[in-house]
């Protein structure tokens, strides 16, 4: 068993010029980094920062243009190999309008293991396995239009899952849902992830989302500007502010007291957390306001 | 085997002439419906829109029929009696019709659609038809009808919204003012079809080399029963029709 | 400027067919001239459909809707929507000219407005979305995602509409562009006066920018009023299944301790200077001196929620009244 599931070695990558010649700007810069399994890794980082591309370098849309990339100890770049790394780093993109293919979610969660050429037998069971890991197993034979857009994501996600692969990657998967549907989606991740041990790396804009995983990366201009606990990353508000991206609001109320003078505790995360903060400094006592 | 099923069915429609056979046939879609699951109300409100229709077609059946046969008959009124009958007729094949078509795709997914086509036009293959590409672009194109559809309707409300006139001028003007509709639809198109393309690749898709199948498409017992029903539905056509 | 009234409206989808749909119920509501009004739902909830009521694209199936008190057929539908300018989802979907300055000025081809005027028009809306004028010349194609979206609604506002609605503008952008946006909006909105309603599910976005919210639910209004009120009407907010901001729901919970503390803040900025304030009440009051001295604080060290009876004076009494002094 491989423990890292990602590995990356000064990854570079420039998106070709319109006409074809030259090379255009650098997306990526130098990337090193490694993701062990059983990880929950947030990616955050403005437009232009790299994210996506990064994205689709791990799962061989891209080839970089210097160093390597390694999934699960396959390079991505070994193309005998192409269809394992894909299998191995299963994406699941913004707009589940434009990634289902199925007329229904068995149908379409059948799709990436019919694509592998698995024994009709073998697809049945992990089509049942994959429903049941997200809890659609009565979905089968729905049509996908019908679902909600949280729904639709997770069924997205089954489809993934099916694949057996060694980590779920989820480009901006939530951008374009509501909160309930957002949050629907998180708490299926983090069960996932824990349940089963899967890697799973994601790619957001909304800072919340980052702060319930156990690692945020923070990218800027193809580079990896910032690498830690939520904690340790979200603590450096200013610095985040430079690199286009800010923390949870309540972090960032902390910091903001903190650059005043006030004594509490930096890297604040939760609601709770901060009200059990602000309340002992307000009222100079130990008080309880976890919610019943 | 559906597609076939329902080509013969439609033939048989076209065929039908006697009474006795269209009271078979009848018979046999309601069944065939109450089989399937599908309420016939259902597909009798999938006619509605074709009301207006029908209802024309029986006036001018009736008024044409009877101006043909005008003259050597004394009876009038078997005349007319006769008109009404075709057009009842008329209207009954395209009930019969359109109850079958309904069938067809309510009961039928595309992909399972596509499958079957492509099986259909295996042979092709021989002479080096991409048969699989080709049954996948076709269902694709299916499913992005209803997506294209509302997204044009969006963006024609967006561009009046930029108060954009599209129902003033002569026809080369009007023509010229779909642009800020169509392009957009293009571009949109397009990138849906890079992102579609994307995700499939990204679920390791590589045509059609390599892949199976969750369900496979076999002659099963209830396809031998529809087969036999239909041989028999034909037969008992065929004795009404010419026999009788 | 114009006024919107709603009165008793719904609609239904395919009204009559096997697919109908009812998107709105019973909606009363008035749109003042010059307010910001956020509409805030969850997917499905109504809001788009609203939204295309108010500029016309959709007529009531029962109830009505009024422009300055008449119905939409007195304006004529194309007058309207001149006057009210709806920003759709997605707006950078509909660019479609080959340079930025001409897709803007589309608008105006069929206004009769002079060239000049055209121009300068141009040059105001790219101004009020915060873009400079070296992309004017530029293919609005080869523009970042959150500039697309700044075009399109440059596209809209040089119609110089009376009432601008934005159907979910900072869906999909990053956090920055997303702030940008709005700002930029909400600027224009101050130096023009334009009355703005804007649909969203990011209650912290209700927070900065409206005056007054509804929050739909099932096509309903659930709840209604300044954000302040709504964020309190906790239940009905969760009911649509929204929440208030984090920041809101931080000063709730310290509100159990802190009666004193002001919980329909949902800013940050605002949440600090609120927090400072009861801070420098520290030590100038105790809850057994009638609860709130003279200056309104509440003596917040030695704060306990629990009523405090005589037992207490002798204890704590003296020292606290001193600290009260020192205040």
């Amino acid at each position: 068993m491989v423990r890292k599931v990602v590995e990356t070695h000064g990854v570079e990558f420039s998106y070709v010029g319109r006409d074809g010649s030259g090379p255009g700007t650098k997306a990526l810069d130098g990337i090193s980094l490694s993701i062990e399994k059983g990880e929950f890794v947030a990616v955050v980082g403005g437009n232009g920062s790299g994210k996506t591309t990064f994205a689709r370098m791990l799962n061989a849309l891209f080839e970089p243009t210097a160093g390597a990339v390694f999934i699960g100890g396959i390079e991505t770049k070994d193309k005998e190999r192409l269809w394992e790394v894909r299998r191995l780093a299963g994406m699941v993109f913004q707009n589940p309008d434009s990634q289902i293919v199925g007329a229904t979610v068995e149908e379409d969660v059948a799709f990436g293991p019919e694509n592998l050429g698995l024994e009709p037998e073998e697809i049945r069971r992990r089509v049942r396995d994959a429903l049941r890991h997200v809890g659609m197993e009565e979905d089968g034979d729905t049509p996908p239009h019908l679902l909600s857009g949280g729904r639709k994501q997770r069924a997205a996600i089954a489809g993934v899952i099916a694949m057996k692969p060694a980590c779920l990657i989820l480009d901006e998967a939530t951008a374009l849902q509501d909160p309930v549907a957002r949050k629907d989606i998180m708490e299926l991740l983090r069960r996932i992830n824990r349940e089963e041990g899967m890697t799973v790396i994601h790619i957001t804009h909304d800072m919340e989302e980052a702060a319930l995983a156990d690692r945020v990366i923070v990218m800027a201009g193809g580079q990896v500007a910032l690498d830690g606990t939520p904690r340790e990353v979200f603590s450096r508000v200013s610095r985040l502010r430079e690199l286009g991206v800010h923390a949870p609001y309540v972090t960032e109320l902390f910091e903001l007291l903190r650059e005043e003078g006030f004594e509490l505790p930096s890297g604040v995360l939760g609601v709770d957390e901060a009200a059990s903060a602000l309340g002992r400094m307000l009222t100079g006592r130990g008080y309880a306001f976890h919610t019943p | 085997m559906k597609i076939l099923l329902a080509a013969v069915f439609m033939t048989l429609v076209f065929l039908a002439d006697a009474y006795s056979s269209f009271l078979l046939l009848i018979v046999f879609s309601v069944t065939a419906a109450c089989v399937a699951g599908r309420p016939l109300g259902h597909s009798v409100k999938g006619l509605k829109p074709f009301l207006f229709i029908t209802l024309f077609t029986v006036a001018l059946n009736t008024v044409a029929v009877s101006g043909m046969s005008q003259d050597g008959s004394g009876c009038f009124s078997s005349v007319i009696r006769e008109g009404v009958v075709l057009s009842i007729q008329i209207v009954l094949r395209l009930f019969l019709l359109l109850t079958g078509a309904s069938l067809l795709t309510s009961t039928t997914t595309p992909v399972s659609l596509m499958d079957g086509l492509e099986a259909m036009l295996k042979p092709l293959k021989r002479f080096h038809v991409p048969v699989h590409e080709a049954a996948t672009v076709m269902a694709m194109a299916l499913r992005f009808i209803p997506v294209l559809l509302e997204e044009a309707e969006r963006i024609y409300q967006a561009q009046a919204s930029r108060s954009a006139v599209f129902d003033s001028g002569n026809p080369l003007k009007r023509a010229g003012r779909c642009v800020p509709v169509l392009v957009p639809l293009f571009v949109g198109a397009f990138r849906r079809a890079d992102e579609l393309a994307t995700a499939m690749e990204s679920r390791c898709y590589r045509g059609s080399g390599g892949r199976t199948r969750m369900r496979r498409l076999s002659f099963s017992r209830a396809d031998s029963l529809c087969a036999s029903t239909m041989l028999t539905l034909t037969a008992a056509f065929v004795c009404i029709e010419y026999v009788m | 400027m114009l006024s919107i009234r709603l009165e008793n409206l719904s609609f239904c989808y395919q009204q009559g067919t096997p697919f109908e749909k009812t998107a709105l119920r019973n909606i009363t509501l008035t749109i003042e001239p010059g307010t910001f009004l956020g509409v805030a739902g969850l997917s499905g909830a109504g809001k788009t459909t609203l939204l295309r009521h108010l500029s016309g694209f959709l007529r009531p199936t029962s109830g009505r809707i009024t422009f300055d008190g008449l119905p939409v057929d007195a304006h004529g539908a194309r007058d309207l929507r001149r006057r009210v300018g709806l920003v759709f989802q997605h707006p950078e979907d509909q660019l479609f000219e080959e340079t930025v300055y001409k897709d803007i000025a589309f608008g105006l081809s069929g206004a009769g407005v002079s060239p000049e005027e055209a121009a300068e028009r141009v040059r105001e809306a790219l101004e009020a979305v915060g873009l400079g004028e070296e992309l004017l010349e530029r293919s609005p194609f080869g523009l970042s995602g959150g500039e697309k979206r700044r075009v399109a609604i440059a596209g809209v506002m040089v119609m110089k509409p009376s009432v601008l609605v934005l159907d979910e503008p900072s869906v999909g952008l990053d956090p920055r562009g997303r702030g940008e946006i709005l700002d930029h909006i909400a600027r224009m909105r101050r130096k023009r006066g334009v009355t703005v309603v804007l649909a969203t599910h990011d209650m912290e976005q209700m927070a900065r920018y409206a005056e007054k919210v509804v929050v739909l639910k099932g096509g309903s209004i659930v709840s209604e009023g300044t954000p302040r009120e709504v964020f309190r009407d906790a239940g009905a907010l969760e009911s649509a299944g929204l929440e208030p901001p984090r920041i809101t729901r931080l000063m709730m919970k310290l509100k159990k301790a802190l009666p004193d503390i002001d919980d329909g803040i949902g800013t940050v900025e605002e949440a600090a200077e609120e927090i400072k304030r009861v801070y420098r009440g520290k030590g100038c009051g105790w809850r057994r001196h009638d609860t709130r001295h003279a200056h309104g604080q509440i003596c917040s060290r030695q704060f306990d929620s629990s009523p405090v009876g005589p037992e207490d004076e002798d204890t704590a009494g003296g020292r606290l009244y001193d600290a009260c002094i020192s205040c």
